[in-house]
C-alpha cells in the first residue's frame, strides 16, 4: 500500500514537472523513513549521496560520455556516411541503409542517441533529399538508426544497468553486439518492405567503383579501430571496462586532434558538456538508489513475485506483461530514468523466475529503444523535428511504423531465441 | 539531455563564477581520462602502475560530478517529464513553476545538509582511502558545498524567472 502511494506521489510530482533525479530521491527517502524512521533514512541517504560518487567503477561513465563527445567533434559523421553510401547507396532505399549503418557506427563510438540523430540528420537528410526520398521515410531512417547505438557496445546504459543489478558489464557488452547487428538487420528488411511496397519512396543512388568503396572506407579507418580496440579490450579481457572508457576518450581525443576539428573552445566545450551530462546521469542515479532502498525495504519485488506466484501466471507471461509495462511507461518516461527506475523492482522477480541476469538486461535496453521512436513521446522524432522543421511529426511517426515493427519481431526472436543474446558472453566468459 | 548554447540568465559574477567551475570540472574529466590512459599503458607496456590510480580517480570523480552539479542546474538540464507541459497554462503555469523550483531547492538543499553531516562524520572518525590515505572529509565538504551552490542556482533562476514574467507579461 505505502509502495502503492509511493508511486502516486513520485508520478504526481514528475507530471508536474520536478526533475526525475528530485522525484526519485524524495519519495525514496520518506518511504524509507516511513518503515525505519527518520533517522535510519538521513543516515542511508548520507552514505548514498556520498558513496555512489566516490567509485572508481562508475567513472566508466563519464569516460565513455566523453569518448562521445570527442567523435562527436571530429565531424567522422560524414566519412562515415559516405562510406556506408559507398557499399549500399546504388540499391533501391539504399541511402536508407546507409543511413542505418551509419547511425549504427557512430553510436556505437558515441553512446548517445540524442547527439547520434543530431549530427547524422545534418548529414544524410540532404542525401535523401537530393535522391527524391520520401521526407516521412528519410527521417524515420534516422530516428531509428539513432537508437541503434543504444545497444551495441559500449553503451552507457548497459553499463547503469550493470551497476544498478551488479551483472558483469563485459559480459553485457558482449551479449548486446548480436542483438545489435539484427537490429541493423531487421532495419535493412524494414525498409526493403518500404521500398518494395512503394519504389518512389527510396529510389536507387548511383553505383560506385569498387576501387573507391575501398578509399571510401580507408576514410573511417581510425573509428572502426577505436571500436574494435574499445570492444576487443574488453571481450578479449585484457581491459576491464573502465580501462576501455579511458583508452577509448584518449583514442577519440586523438582522432579529433588529428583531424584538426580541435580548437582550445571546443575542447573545452566537449569537457564541460561532458561533465555536466555525467552529473545528470549520476543524480538520476542518485535518485534512483533512493528509491531503491525504499522499494526494497518495502519488500516489493517480493510482494510482486508472491502475487505472480499466487495467480499461478507462466514466467514467459510474466515478461510478456513487463514488456508491455515499459512500452507504456516509455510513452511517458525518458529512457534512462526509465530503466534506472524500474529494473530494481523487475530484477529480483525475473531472475528469480530463471531469467539469466545479462539477458534481461539486454532485454529491457531493446524495449526501451521502441520508446525512443514511438508516439507520443518519442524523442528522436523530436529530435528530427527539430533539425527538419519543414518534416511533420506525424509524417515521421508514420514514417516509423515499419521500424517498430522491426523491433517487435527483434524482442519476439530475443524472447524465443535468448541465445542470440547469450551466445558470445558463454563463448568470452 | 538537451544542449543549451545560450548561457542562463544571470548576472555577470555569476556566469564567471560558472565558467571557472566549467573550466575547472572540464581538466579534471580530462586528467581523469589522462590518469586512466597511463595507468593502462604503464601497466600493459612498461610493466609500471601508478600507485592509487584508482583511488585517485575515484575522487576525482566525485568532484567531477559534484561540481558539475551547479552547471547542470544552471542550463536546466536535469531531466523531466514535459509531457504534461501543455496543461498547464497561465496562472498555473506560474503557480507550477514555482512550486517545482521550491521542491528542487529543497531538495538540493537536502544533498547540501546530508553530505554535511556525513562529512562532520568522516572527520570525527578521521576515515581515509585505504592507499593513499586521502581523507573523506573534505570531499564530502565540497560535494556539500557544490549542492548548496546548485540550491542558490536553482533559487537564482527562479527569481530570474519571476522578473522576466513581471517586465514582460503573458509572453509564454
Amino acid at each position: 500500500m505505502v509502495v502503492l502511494t509511493g508511486f502516486i506521489a513520485l508520478f504526481l510530482l514528475l507530471f508536474c514537472g520536478l526533475p526525475i533525479a528530485f522525484g526519485l530521491a524524495l519519495v525514496g527517502f520518506f518511504g524509507f523513513a516511513f518503515y525505519s524512521g527518520f533517522g535510519a533514512s538521513l543516515a542511508m541517504a548520507g552514505q548514498v549521496l556520498f558513496d555512489t560518487t566516490l567509485s572508481y567503477d562508475l567513472s566508466v561513465l563519464p569516460l565513455f560520455i566523453l569518448m562521445g563527445a570527442f567523435i562527436t567533434q571530429s565531424r567522422m559523421s560524414d566519412e562515415l556516411y559516405a562510406a556506408s553510401n559507398a557499399f549500399l547507396g546504388h540499391r533501391r532505399g539504399g541511402l536508407a541503409m546507409a543511413t542505418v549503418s551509419a547511425c549504427g557506427g557512430f553510436s556505437a563510438v558515441c553512446g548517445s542517441s540524442l547527439a547520434t540523430v543530431a549530427t547524422m540528420s545534418k548529414v544524410a537528410l540532404p542525401q535523401m533529399k537530393r535522391y527524391g526520398y520520401a521526407d516521412g521515410f528519410a527521417a524515420a531512417s534516422v530516428a531509428a538508426g539513432g537508437t541503434l547505438g543504444v545497444l551495441i557496445p559500449p553503451s552507457v546504459i548497459l553499463v547503469l544497468y550493470g551497476i544498478m543489478t551488479q551483472t558483469d558489464i563485459g559480459a553485457l557488452f558482449a551479449a548486446g553486439l548480436i542483438p545489435g547487428l539484427l537490429g541493423i538487420g531487421l532495419y535493412f528488411l524494414a525498409i526493403q518492405w518500404v521500398t518494395y511496397r512503394n519504389p518512389a519512396a527510396g529510389p536507387p543512388g548511383e553505383r560506385i567503383q569498387w576501387r573507391d568503396r575501398w578509399r571510401a572506407l580507408g576514410a573511417v579507418w581510425a573509428v572502426l579501430l577505436l571500436f574494435v580496440l574499445v570492444l576487443g579490450g574488453i571481450y578479449g579481457g585484457v581491459f576491464t571496462p573502465t580501462e576501455a572508457a579511458g583508452m577509448g576518450a584518449a583514442g577519440a581525443f586523438l582522432i579529433a586532434l588529428a583531424r584538426g576539428t580541435l580548437t582550445w573552445k571546443t575542447f573545452l566545450a566537449a569537457l564541460v558538456e561532458t561533465a555536466r551530462t555525467s552529473a545528470m546521469m549520476f543524480m538520476v542515479l542518485i535518485g534512483a538508489m533512493l528509491f531503491a532502498n525504499f522499494v526494497n525495504i518495502a519488500r516489493f519485488p517480493f510482494l510482486l513475485a508472491d502475487l505472480a506466484t499466487g495467480f499461478d501466471l507462466s514466467p514467459l507471461v510474466i515478461i510478456l506483461v513487463i514488456m508491455m509495462i515499459y512500452i507504456l511507461l516509455g510513452c511517458v518516461l525518458e529512457s534512462l530514468s526509465m530503466m534506472l527506475l524500474t529494473v530494481p523492482i523487475f530484477f529480483p522477480l525475473v531472475v528469480g523466475l530463471g531469467f539469466d541476469p545479462v539477458w534481461f538486461g539486454i532485454f529491457v535496453v531493446v524495449v526501451i529503444e521502441i520508446g525512443l521512436i514511438s508516439p507520443p513521446l518519442g524523442l528522436n522524432a523530436f529530435i528530427i523535428k527539430g533539425m527538419a522543421p519543414h518534416i511533420s511529426l506525424g509524417n515521421i511517426f508514420s514514417g516509423l511504423i515499419p521500424f517498430i515493427g522491426a523491433d517487435i519481431v527483434r524482442i519476439l526472436l530475443l524472447l524465443f531465441f535468448p541465445t542470440i543474446a547469450l551466445f558470445l558472453p558463454r563463448l568470452f566468459h | 539531455m538537451r544542449s543549451v548554447n545560450a548561457t542562463p540568465e544571470s548576472s555577470r559574477l555569476a556566469r564567471l563564477l560558472l565558467l571557472t567551475l566549467g573550466s575547472v570540472v572540464g581538466l579534471l574529466i580530462f586528467s581523469m581520462m589522462l590518469l586512466t590512459f597511463t595507468d593502462v599503458i604503464g601497466r600493459y607496456f612498461l610493466n609500471l602502475s601508478i600507485r592509487g590510480a584508482h583511488e585517485i580517480t575515484g575522487v576525482l570523480l566525485a568532484v567531477i560530478v559534484f561540481g558539475a552539479l551547479p552547471l547542470t542546474t544552471a542550463f536546466r538540464e536535469h531531466v523531466k517529464v514535459s509531457l504534461f507541459d501543455t496543461a498547464f497554462r497561465g496562472r498555473a503555469r506560474v503557480a507550477r513553476d514555482v512550486v517545482v523550483a521550491l521542491i528542487s531547492l529543497v531538495t538540493l538543499a537536502g544533498f547540501a545538509w546530508l553530505l554535511w553531516d556525513e562529512a562532520n562524520q568522516l572527520a570525527m572518525y578521521g576515515d581515509r582511502s585505504l592507499f593513499l590515505r586521502i581523507p573523506y572529509a573534505p570531499i564530502a565538504y565540497f560535494m556539500s558545498l557544490m549542492s548548496g551552490l546548485a540550491a542558490l542556482v536553482v533559487l537564482a533562476l527562479l527569481v530570474n524567472d519571476m522578473v522576466d514574467l513581471v517586465r514582460k507579461p503573458r509572453r509564454s
